[in-house]
């Protein structure tokens, strides 16, 4: 599957998805099947994702390659997330009008995702040169600073402004709790790693795959905002299905689903075909060093190097 | 001259230059710039996969590498293949991947004259 194939497909879904979600939204549809429906729908572009993803990995030879491993276990995550949220929509229909799923194990598919991102920001890191950033006092200080903030953020926003303060955790069943609190503190991991990473590569990532490795990261953010508007509107009771926090679930399976397609390097082999000169050909034809000064040398030359030719010695 | 035999067991008179001759340090330098090919598109293999590392080098002008041992030929300008081939690199993630290039081939550059030095390599 080519790369322009793979964008069609996740744009097309995304724009259905998104539209489907509007209609539901601005007409105040709430508790149909129409809700549940797009539900799954969300899981399955979810599952429809990853696997392009799965196979976005093996271009960048899979798990031997540090941007080949990180967009498999970003995949990998998506695909869990994807599982958990059809074992959701499988609840929804086999026990309409229940306040809570009866069962933890969509819990469990959902929250084996968190590793698994874990894994795929940190691996991703070391592409977008992140470890230079950390090597400078400016660099830990400025983890050190993103890592206090945001532990004191997350823990406003998800547990005070959200749930209403910890003593919501004690009210709770055992792994009721264990849940809740695994997601806020997963959640407020995964974004201080994004916002660390970003801020320690921002002035090295650049080239054609800063724009997807951007919206790797952006998707984070949405999972972040979609797990506290969930967990607020679901504290306050006003949660439906298909409610601003399923947007936000959406819009972060979209940007993951459009960061690793946009990641397929095609083009650049593409382009490769058009204009490389095969190794080959050197060795095939080995060029005079005056005929390579007089050809090759020069239109090559970075203009900053003033590095002596061998005539020039 | 007469040629070395080397059965015979006579000590052998070596005479050790004061300065190394022209072509030697030519070559040493070749060598170096060669090395530093090879030790880029190893560390750039484990970031963006061995295929497409080898990939890219195979496109740079005056550059042939062996796709099992990744042993690096230079034809023409070292430094200019050198700076060539970190341009591929760079063209994937920017200055991220020049920093990685800096840091595979650090360990030889001390081993060249600055005014040898392939450009990007310089901090």
């Amino acid at each position: 599957m080519n790369k322009k194939l793979k964008l069609y497909i996740i744009l097309t879904v995304s724009v259905g998805m998104l539209l489907w979600w509007a209609v539901l939204f601005f007409t105040t549809t709430r508790e149909q099947q129409v809700n549940y429906w797009w539900q799954v729908a969300m899981g399955v572009s979810a599952l429809l994702f990853s696997c392009i993803g799965i196979i976005t990995a093996a271009k960048w030879s899979w798990l031997k390659s540090g941007v080949g491993r990180s967009i498999f276990f970003i995949s990998l995550g998506l695909m869990m997330w994807g599982l958990g949220q059809l074992g959701w929509s499988y609840y929804l229909f086999a026990q309409p009008g229940t306040e809570a799923v009866p069962s933890h194990i969509p819990d469990y598919i959902y929250f084996s995702a968190l590793p698994l991102w874990f894994i795929g920001i940190l691996t991703l890191s070391r592409a977008t040169g992140a470890r230079y950033g950390i090597k400078k006092t400016s660099g830990k200080l400025a983890v050190i600073l993103i890592a206090a903030v945001m532990s004191f953020l997350s823990y406003y926003i998800l547990v005070d402004v959200a749930r209403g303060g910890a003593s919501y955790f004690t009210n709770q069943a055992v792994l009721d709790t264990f849940f809740d609190l695994g997601y806020s503190i997963g959640d407020a991991i995964l974004l201080t790693i994004v916002i660390a990473v970003y801020a320690l590569s921002w002035k090295r990532l650049g080239g054609r795959f800063k724009r997807p490795v951007v919206t790797i990261l952006t998707g984070f953010i949405f999972l972040f905002l979609a797990d506290f508007s969930y967990s607020y509107t679901n504290g306050k009771g006003i949660y439906y299905n298909g409610n601003i926090a399923d947007l936000f679930f959406f819009l972060m399976v979209a940007t993951f689903g459009l960061g690793v397609a946009m990641l397929d390097p095609d083009h650049i082999r593409k382009l490769k075909k058009v204009t490389a000169i095969p190794a080959n050909d050197v060795t095939s034809s080995p060029i005079s060093t005056s005929s390579l000064h007089e050809n090759v040398v020069a239109p090559y030359a970075h203009p900053h190097d003033n590095t002596p030719t061998k005539d020039q010695d | 001259m007469q040629p070395t035999d080397t059965t015979s067991q006579q000590p052998q008179v070596t005479t050790v230059p004061t300065t190394p001759p022209v072509n030697q340090a030519a070559t040493n330098n070749e060598n170096i710039y060669t090395e530093i090919c090879s030790q880029i598109i190893k560390e750039q293999g484990r970031i963006i996969g061995a295929s497409l590392a080898i990939e890219q080098a195979a496109n740079v002008e005056g550059l042939t590498v062996d796709a099992t041992t990744l042993h690096c030929q230079i034809e023409g300008n070292g430094s200019i293949v050198i700076n060539d081939l970190i341009e591929k690199y760079r063209d994937f993630f920017g200055h991220a991947a020049v920093e990685v290039c800096r840091e595979a081939a650090a360990r030889f550059l001390s081993n060249l004259p600055d005014e040898q030095t392939p450009t990007l390599l310089k901090q």
